[in-house]
């Protein structure tokens, strides 16, 4: 195992962060680490870059105790929302700034600068300065500049999110694809679904400081742990702690001959909104017995505020293997 | 900034009682200045440079800019080195309000009452005296190095040192205040230590102001009179100390060498704050400031 | 998440902690305290590091100064002006440099400058036969104007500073209200630069005190401000009596402070009544 975090734990002051985090990460994979805001996945990034002095807890790279460890003794590297390029170095300068700090030999440094410039296709870029550059060309410098130190971890925290939706889809996919030639194992921030599942070979989700699920994107998805694994990264209708139906199950309906019908559920809802996405037709529905919305194709246009009724088959109803409350306990 | 239209009046209107001020006052007194320095009576065919070439000969001119140059070099170096070291520590370790305001209390004094805390304090019968007597390092006053009143403008420099740090602390405290604490992580996770953080981080956001800063204190301790002349000795004299007694104590006849030296020393200091200010007009500060 | 650029973290190492402060209080502070001892003392013998007995000897024999109450009279006074030209010229000249984009800008800025490159003891040099003429010499008027040049500079540069940070939005607010450019300045400016004026009356006050050469030439020893009398003091041998002069020097800034503090806070509603917006 590359990466092993066991019992993390980080106060602020006497505020919990992190409670007993347990992450594990193995050579060449990549790992989403997806949570709300304010849920401490870059406090734990810090934590494992050495940034933050952890409360409790360690953190073992190949089995090695690193926790005492100063941030840049580490065999790790961070890479942050913002670019954070120094403003007054070039971007070469930029680059191979952590080899210089290591004491690199001139020409090898030089040399793998260029390679770097190739990879992130900006060649010919040696001598501009950050501000000449776009924010997405910025944040692919900063990227080389992490991966020219060939770390055995890479941490990103959300690197995307300063970049505009679109820029967004097409740089993640490339990221991804130099991150698997480089075969450079990392930890992904987000709290973007997509993203996480189109990054992440595995996934975790953070929620108040804790990770309540691990396994591949498509599982958690399909089998989410409990009501707030569900409610963040599955689409469907929690009916309570307990029980989850997931949005493919659902029907929408705006007679109640089906309701009748044995084995089947119904709840009235209200059409929130509507809007056309990948070129299906959307609704998000208000559910007041429930005093949840949910949001999932139609197969005909409803208007805004329209009665309907969501109709499931009661053997789709999907229990929680944990229950929110005892979590809460531990 | 208001992008105002560049015939719009205003501006004007604010800057021009300031600019009057300046340019009756300073632009033409120092105007005055070099034109008294010339030596503009044109009979017998003597030199307009008359009085530089009188000045060069002066016996104790030499070695009074020497020691001019040396004390407010040394004064606005040290200045600067120790009042960002003390503004860094006390932005990362004493953030308490209380001891920044105990550091400016000199600021409150004028420079020659702060002449006389080194009598009290470093001269021979002073007060570091007593103290080394009492741990039996020296036995009489006599065995205590001379720092004031001493050919090397010791006194006169520790003084500025005391005065001046605090200003260094007041010009580069804002900066600490200011900067962007996020790159501190960046050196970190790519390998870099404090000295780093130091070198990449605060070091290009210091700069600026550290010029400017360093250019004024270098302006100002070379051509001020108090300090030098209650602290300083007959031989070397300070220039500043030289020009006021020529313009002032002595005969009207000494008043054209006066000028002369004062356009010399005008000079000096404008040519090292163009090259300090050269410092800062690279690419890459440019680039600072229009970030 | 957003993450603030945050003070960075506190490193353990106490004792270099508390090497700053005991440098603070040896570098900055004891040179005070051992002033204070040495104006209160009668006969210090050396090596002592304490006076062996206290008295008011000193302070007795210092006010039997006459020049002493009339020197610190007229101080006071020219500080005062000095204080008020700076705020009259540096405000307009402050908020023109932060607000205004203007043709010549450079050029204005470089003269502001000049001041604190010149020596001011060459402008007053080049000054002093048109002081002459126009009858400045040896007055109040003429220590005041040119205690006005080393003063300036700083000014015009703490208020460029306290306009660009605040921006032009309030004044747009309050013209956007129908505020007159008086009422502006009365209600918007004024109280939200009160720390700059408080700064920028404390420098130019100290600065104007510690002019000897200036006051000299132009004042030509009619006018005696409290370092006229001060530097003939200096060479005198009775330390004890030098010390309480010193300590004056420094009460003085001390005193304008809560003079000025006191006058606004009758005229002006402070800063913290503004603070909601």
């Amino acid at each position: 195992m590359l990466l092993q975090t066991v019992n993390l734990i980080k106060k602020f002051d006497h505020r919990v962060v992190l409670g007993r985090v347990n992450i594990n990460l193995w050579d060449g994979e990549i790992l989403s680490l997806i949570g709300p805001s304010g849920s401490g996945k870059t406090t734990l990034l810090k934590c494992i870059a050495g940034l933050e002095p952890v409360s409790g807890g360690n953190i073992l790279v190949r089995e090695k105790d690193v926790t005492g460890q100063k941030a840049n003794q580490r065999p790790v590297v961070m890479m942050f929302q913002q670019p954070l390029l120094f403003p007054h170095l070039t971007v070469m300068e930029n680059i191979i700034y952590g080899l210089k700090i290591r004491g690199t030999e001139k020409k090898t440094m030089m040399a793998a600068g260029e390679e770097m410039l190739q990879k992130i296709e900006l060649p010919g870029y040696t001598r501009r300065y950050p501000f000449e550059l776009s924010g997405g060309q910025q944040q692919r410098v900063a990227l080389a500049r992490a991966l020219i130190m060939k770390p055995q971890i890479l941490l990103l925290d959300e690197p995307f999110a300063s970049l505009d939706p679109e820029l967004r889809s097409s740089i993640r996919n490339w990221v991804r694809r130099l991150l698997k030639r480089e075969e450079v194992a990392a930890i992904f921030v987000t709290h973007d679904r997509e993203e996480a599942m189109i990054m992440g070979d595995r996934l975790a989700v953070m929620i108040r400081g804790r990770i309540l699920q691990e396994g591949s994107p498509f599982e958690v998805y399909k089998k989410p742990a409990n009501r707030d694994v569900a409610e963040l990264f599955s689409d469907g209708l929690v009916l309570d702690d307990r029980r989850f139906v997931p949005v493919d199950a659902i029907t929408v309906s705006d007679s109640e001959q089906q309701v009748n019908k044995d084995g089947f559920l119904a709840f009235k809802g209200r059409v929130a909104a509507n809007w056309i996405k990948a070129g299906h037709h959307m609704i998000r529905v208000e559910v007041p017995e429930l005093g949840r919305e949910v949001s999932l194709p139609a197969s005909k246009t409803y208007s805004v505020a329209e009665e309907v009724l969501l109709v499931f088959p009661r053997d789709r109803v999907y229990i929680f293997p944990q229950n929110n409350l005892e979590m809460e306990m531990e | 900034m208001r992008s105002l239209g560049l015939n719009n009046h205003k501006p004007y209107l604010l800057v021009l009682p300031a600019l009057i001020f300046f340019s009756l006052f300073v632009l033409y007194g120092i105007g005055t200045v070099f034109a008294e320095s010339l030596n503009l009576s044109l009979n017998t065919g003597s030199s307009i440079v008359k009085y530089y070439i009188e000045l060069a000969e002066k016996p104790g001119f030499w070695s009074g800019l020497i020691l001019s140059l040396q004390v407010s070099a040394a004064a606005t170096l040290l200045s600067i080195i120790i009042g960002v070291y003390l503004a860094r520590q006390f932005y990362r370790r004493v953030p308490d309000s209380i001891w920044h305001a105990l550091a400016w209390l000199p600021m409150l004094i004028p420079h020659f009452a702060a002449g006389y805390l080194a009598v009290l304090l470093l001269s021979q019968s002073g007060w570091f005296s007593g103290l080394l007597a009492q741990v039996t390092l020296i036995q009489e006053t006599s065995r205590f190095p001379v720092l004031v009143n001493d050919k090397n403008g010791l006194g006169i420099i520790v003084t500025y040192l005391w005065k001046e740090i605090p200003f260094v602390l007041l010009m580069s405290m804002p900066v600490y205040r200011r900067m962007d604490w996020r790159y501190e992580d960046v050196v970190r996770t790519l390998g870099g230590g404090q000295w780093q953080v130091f070198k990449t981080v605060e070091w290009p956001a210091l700069l600026p102001v550290l010029v400017e800063t360093g250019i004024i204190l270098f302006a100002f301790i070379f051509s001020a009179f108090e300090l030098p002349y209650l602290l300083g000795v007959t031989y070397p004299k300070m220039i500043s100390v030289m020009a006021y007694q020529w313009f002032y104590e002595g005969s009207w006849s000494n008043r054209p060498l006066a000028m002369a030296l004062m356009t010399v020393s005008t000079v000096m200091v404008l040519i090292v704050a163009v090259v300090l200010l050269g410092l800062i007009q690279g690419k890459r500060y440019r680039m600072m400031r229009g970030r | 998440m957003f993450v603030s650029p945050a003070r960075p973290e506190q490193q353990e190492k106490p004792i270099l902690t508390n090497g700053i402060k005991i440098f603070v209080l040896l570098f900055f502070c004891l040179p005070f305290a051992i002033l204070l001892l040495q104006s209160f003392s009668a006969g210090w013998q050396w090596p002592r590091l304490l006076p062996g007995t206290f008295s008011w000897r000193a302070w007795q024999s210092l006010s039997r100064e006459p020049r002493m109450i009339p020197a610190i009279s007229i101080t006071l006074l020219i500080g005062l002006a000095v204080s008020l030209i700076n705020l009259i010229l540096g405000i307009p000249a402050g908020k023109g440099l932060a607000h205004y984009r203007f043709r010549g800008k450079s050029l204005v800025e470089a003269v502001f400058l000049l001041p604190l490159l010149i020596p001011t003891l060459a402008v007053v040099m080049g000054i002093h036969i048109f002081m002459i003429r126009v009858g400045l010499t040896n007055t109040v008027w003429g220590v005041i104007l040119v205690h006005v040049i080393p003063t300036l500079p700083y000014t015009i540069r703490i208020f460029r500073h306290a306009f660009e940070n605040l921006g032009s939005k309030w004044e747009e607010q309050a013209a956007t209200l129908g505020a007159s450019q008086l009422t502006i300045y009365r209600t918007v400016w004024l109280p939200l630069l009160i720390p700059s004026i408080h700064s920028a009356l404390m420098l130019s006050f100290v600065i104007s005190l510690s002019q000897y050469a200036l006051t000299a030439i132009i004042g030509g020893g009619n006018v005696v401000t409290l370092a006229m009398v001060y530097f003939p003091y200096f060479q005198s041998s009775n330390r004890s009596v030098l010390a309480c002069f010193t300590v004056i020097f420094a009460l003085l800034p001390l005193s304008f402070y809560l003079l000025m503090y006191s006058l606004y806070k009758l005229f002006i509603r402070g800063p913290g009544h503004y603070r909601g917006c």
